[in-house]
């Protein structure tokens, strides 16, 4: 599902480079469920950026779905993040604006799915995440681990092969942490493919394998029995 | 502390450059063209203040009301009640009566010859009336004298060079002499009237007049008379006495005469009569000029105080930690209202040095001599310091009252938070811009549409290829040689010309009997045999003067209008009556022309009947050339000229643009609007532009989540771009009905007037939405094509 050739990331501002990666291989098979770990600025948030294709790698060849994504301009990456990708993020990104409901809906809206089937498959998450009785709520109005379960229901809403998830559970209580784990392997059961980053032992528990960068280096991986590649 | 507030405002004056720029731009444009405007509105409200006395000098004047006519009303006045109220009413000090030779004259002084059209005639107590200072002469005595004139500082110039010109002699068209007694300072243009010549009224017993038409009361309204009251009399009872008088020695039985007295300080702006002295302004575009100049000042001020309250909001996390290290309230208050009040100061500044540099151009635009003078103007300057610091005052004040109020855990946290009350009212101001601008614009599209109008209607004659010239003393030979040349396609003689010169009023009746019986008052000039053909007049019925009939010369050409004031509605049925004009000339009508207008299409045409006979009141000659070539046939027509007039200088001019010369006031409008509207629409995009960024700032997390979610880059701009639409549309529901109602009220001042067209709506609505996209989508373009991350990463 990705694969990368010597990705290199550099922020450039008026006076410093930062090498934000360097030189990454790395290969995610359909079905995975990979967690990336290592210390504060490794890179990890910026290896999730351009696995998402949220951001463009400075150098190095990014394959995603065995296409060569790298050079793509943002309207191409739109195009396919839309149809492929749901992000879960630490800090939910949920619109102020919006109702729960209206929140989950906007992949959807954006894909151009007809109203009906939209509600359809709105309520559909919404039940099965089992928030929807908070549908009609503005984001401030839920507690954390309600808000994080919106954000996790509108990353899966649109049915994408991959979720890409930064630290789903650093802003929430241990309770709350455990359940949005079980829901992402409930999802990773049901097919879809997860990276996730995350500062936590515990969480990178439920993954297959754990990739730790270090200073924008892969250094190490490993598999567990779980998965058979 | 002070100096910490200075320090901090300028830093953040520096640190948001666009927001500052926008704000101080906005506010600098709106205050300039305010300021302009205010100039001009003081300029004309000055009006012939100058004068000692002008609060006791009052213009007497009378109108001429027609048995069963329509009431004319005249600056004019008869020659006879200045003496006689000077006789008869102690609260008359002293009067002053002027006649104005209206054609142009020839003046002369040895080889050197000019066509004036100041002449004037005066009592000599002129000088004791008005403030005009004399350089040379005696005021008391300059004036006594038949035969005397003074002349301005810049005649004196013009015709004497370095010579004294006082003792000298001045030829009025190689007629009469007139020694100069004195030499009087120009008169300031700030006057209703202005003069080069003033001769003695004295003069015109034996030059113009007989001595029982200066002594009438009932006719001959030729005269303008000014009155000097005594200090605290009352011109209302004064006028009531007059009016007794002329009833007394007023016999005529076909029309009546009512006198009025106009304060010497509202002629300008409040007297627009038949005859007026001069042209004189218009207290209408006074005001629609201060209400104009106070919207778009509005819209500066919008401007100004919304942004600086949306800037605030983004700043809500450097409140709190102020707070936090321990900021009182009131130093908080100080610190937001110091940098709003330096950014208005600021822009006060600019306006300053720009409206110092554009008055040129104003001038210009308005025909005027205005100048910027602090001292001079010390009131409308120091209006202006207190609206920029009020401005800046009412800008600083929310953010300064409703940040400080917060505590500061508040405020730390809800960074960039939404006020939605602000955002509310600030959409309101927006849109409020927005209405303003576009009904400039309707107003503006709509005058320059009737402008156009004007310029293409037809007249009911070829206005183009016509040459006018000042008749000539012995006008047939050069006619007939200037007929020889085959670019000359015809020659008249009239006494008027569309554009020129005055038609007189006349009695008129039919001799048959019949409904048209009674005499009414009919214009009527004096035109050769070849004006119809030479303006290429349209006939409806009959036929055009013909040397061919001899009996032509006491004939009749008359227009659709008299036709139908005669009561005839089919024009053939008018052909051949018997009409009997000014109670002394009969003839009969052998043509009905459509009607033309001979006046701007501001009036409807009048009933006008056309003669050959007024032989010798003569004024113009129409020339009409071929299309091609005009540079030789002008200097063919010149050559001719000094040929037959050798000590006239050749002056000459086009009947179009005569005629143009009458929508001159019109045409400035358009141009002061066309100013208006488009600063006005600059000013609201300028704070459109603003709120955009602010807005964008604001939602930068939120597009930034629906790109990750997989909106489309147009899909952003369309999101970003809806709520100005919404704005613009809200502005045009209370933009048209105010348009369509200001300009419907202009449109009522012309007889001849566009329609108010809905697409006149349509198009300025489509303007101000396309240029409000366009000043949005400069924003909305760059957020939604940026990387999604890099406003996540911001967060």
């Amino acid at each position: 599902m990705i694969r990368t050739i010597n990705l290199k990331k550099l922020y450039t501002t008026e006076e410093v480079e930062t090498t934000a990666l360097d030189n990454v291989n790395i290969e995610i098979k359909e079905k995975e469920f990979v967690a990336i770990m290592g210390p504060s600025g490794c890179g990890k948030s910026t290896l999730l950026n351009l696995f998402g294709m949220l951001d463009n790698p400075t150098d190095g060849e990014y394959y995603f779905l065995n296409e060569e994504v790298s050079k793509y301009t943002e309207r191409q990456r739109a195009n396919i993040r839309k149809a492929n990708i749901g992000f879960v993020f630490q800090s939910f990104n949920l619109i102020d604006e919006l109702t729960v409901f209206e929140n989950v809906e906007l992949p959807l809206l954006y894909l151009g799915v007809s109203s009906s089937e939209r509600t359809k498959m709105v309520n559909e998450v919404l039940e099965r995440m089992q928030i929807m009785h908070r549908k009609d709520h503005f984001p401030q109005q839920l507690s954390g681990g309600q808000q994080q379960r919106v954000a996790v229901s509108r990353a899966v809403v649109a049915k994408p092969a991959l979720i890409l998830a930064d630290e789903p559970t650093g802003n929430l209580d241990s309770a709350n942490g455990e359940e949005v784990m079980n829901i992402l392997t409930q999802l990773n059961e049901g097919g879809t493919t997860i990276v996730m980053v995350t500062h936590s032992p515990h969480d990178s528990e439920f993954a297959h394998r754990v990739i730790h960068l270090f200073d924008g280096h892969v250094v190490t991986e490993n598999y567990k029995e779980k998965f058979h590649v | 502390m002070l100096k910490n507030y200075l320090k901090i405002a300028f830093r953040n004056i520096l640190r948001f450059k666009v927001y500052s720029f926008v704000s101080v731009a906005g506010l600098t444009i709106g205050l300039v063209l305010s300021f302009l405007i205010l100039l001009f509105v003081q300029n004309e409200l000055s009006y012939d203040r100058y004068n000692k006395n002008a609060e006791d000098i009052y213009r007497l004047r009378e109108d001429f009301i027609p048995n069963g006519g329509s009431t004319i009303h005249t600056a004019l006045s008869s020659a006879a009640i200045g003496p006689a109220l000077l006789a008869d009413f102690p609260e008359v000090r002293s009067f002053v009566r002027f006649f104005k030779y209206f054609h142009k004259a020839v003046i002369s002084y040895r080889d050197k010859n000019f066509f004036e059209t100041k002449f004037f005639f005066a009592d000599s107590s002129v000088f004791n009336i008005f403030t005009w200072h004399l350089l040379e002469g005696d005021p008391k005595t300059a004036l006594t004298e038949p035969y005397t004139v003074v002349i301005t500082k810049s005649m004196a110039r013009k015709y004497f060079g370095k010579e004294d010109p006082v003792g000298k002699i001045l030829s009025f068209n190689h007629w009469k002499n007139f020694r100069v007694t004195g030499i009087v300072q120009d008169l300031s243009p700030d006057s209703h009237f202005t003069f080069n010549f003033l001769a003695s009224f004295a003069t015109l017993k034996s030059m113009l007049y007989t001595h029982g038409e200066l002594n009438d009361w009932q006719g001959n309204l030729e005269f303008y008379t000014y009155l000097m009251l005594r200090k605290n009399s009352s011109p209302q009872g004064l006028e009531e006495q007059i009016q007794h008088l002329i009833a007394e020695h007023a016999k005529a039985t076909n029309y009546r005469l009512v006198s009025h007295l106009e304060p010497l300080t509202s002629i300008h702006l409040h007297s627009s009569l038949e005859y007026e002295i001069a042209p004189q302004g218009d207290i209408a575009y006074v005001r629609i000029f201060s209400v104009v100049a106070i919207l778009v000042l509005l819209i500066a001020c919008i401007n100004f105080v919304n942004i600086s309250t949306a800037r605030s909001a983004t700043r809500m996390r450097e409140v709190g930690i102020r707070k936090v290290v321990g900021a009182k309230k009131s130093q908080l208050i100080g610190q937001f209202l110091g940098e709003s009040v330096l950014l208005s100061v600021i822009a006060l500044v600019f306006a300053f040095g720009m409206t110092e540099v554009l008055l040129p151009v104003f001038n210009f635009v308005t025909g005027k001599d205005l100048a910027l003078d602090v001292y001079h103007h010390l009131s409308i300057t120091l209006d202006f310091v207190g609206v920029a610091l009020l401005v800046g005052i009412i800008a600083g004040i929310y953010p300064a009252f409703v940040l400080s109020s917060f505590h500061p855990a508040e405020t730390v946290k809800r960074v960039a938070g939404i006020d939605r009350k602000a955002v509310f009212l600030r959409r309101g101001l927006v849109a409020a811009q927005f209405a303003i601008s576009i009904a400039l614009i309707i107003c503006t599209y709509l005058i320059f549409l009737q402008l156009k109008y004007t310029e293409d209607k037809r007249l009911g004659f070829n206005k183009e290829q016509v040459i006018v010239l000042p008749t000539m003393w012995n006008h047939n030979p050069f006619k007939n040689e200037l007929l020889k040349n085959s670019k000359i396609l015809g020659v008249a003689i009239a006494s008027a010309l569309p554009g020129k010169g005055i038609l007189s009023t006349y009695n008129v009746s039919l001799l048959d009997g019949g409904a048209g019986q009674e005499p009414w008052i009919i214009k009527a000039f004096y035109g050769d045999f070849d004006f119809a053909r030479t303006l290429k007049l349209d006939f409806t019925a009959g036929r055009d003067f013909s040397e061919r009939f001899s009996t032509d010369s006491n004939t009749f050409i008359i227009n659709e209008a008299a036709c139908k004031k005669f009561g005839f509605n089919s024009p053939k049925d008018m052909i051949g009556r018997r009409v009997l004009l000014a109670g002394w000339l009969k003839g009969s009508v052998i043509g009905v022309v459509k009607d033309f207008n001979f006046e701007s299409l501001h009036q409807r045409v009048d009933p006008v009947i056309i003669t050959p006979v007024l032989y010798g009141s003569d004024e113009y000659i129409a020339v009409r050339i071929a299309p091609h070539d005009i540079r030789s046939t002008l200097g063919l027509i010149k050559q001719e000229w000094h040929k037959f007039a050798p000590d006239t200088p050749f002056e000459w001019s086009f009947l179009s643009d005569d005629l143009n010369a009458l929508y001159k006031s019109d045409e400035r409008l358009a141009t002061i609007f066309g100013y208006f509207s488009s600063s006005g629409i600059l000013i609201a995009c300028l704070g459109l532009f603003g709120l955009a960024a602010f807005s964008l700032e604001r939602r930068t997390k939120e597009i930034a989540i629906r790109k990750v979610h997989g909106a489309s880059i147009s899909n952003i701009v369309f999101l970003l771009s809806r709520e100005s639409f919404w704005l613009v549309l809200s502005g045009n529901i209370v933009a048209w009905p105010v348009a369509y109602f200001v300009m419907s009220k202009w449109l009522e001042t012309f007889a001849y007037r566009v329609s108010i067209s809905p697409w006149v709506f349509v198009t300025s609505a489509a303007l101000a939405l396309i240029i409000a996209s366009l000043t949005v989508s400069f924003h909305a373009i760059k957020a939604a094509t940026a990387n999604p991350v890099e406003s996540l990463r911001y967060e």
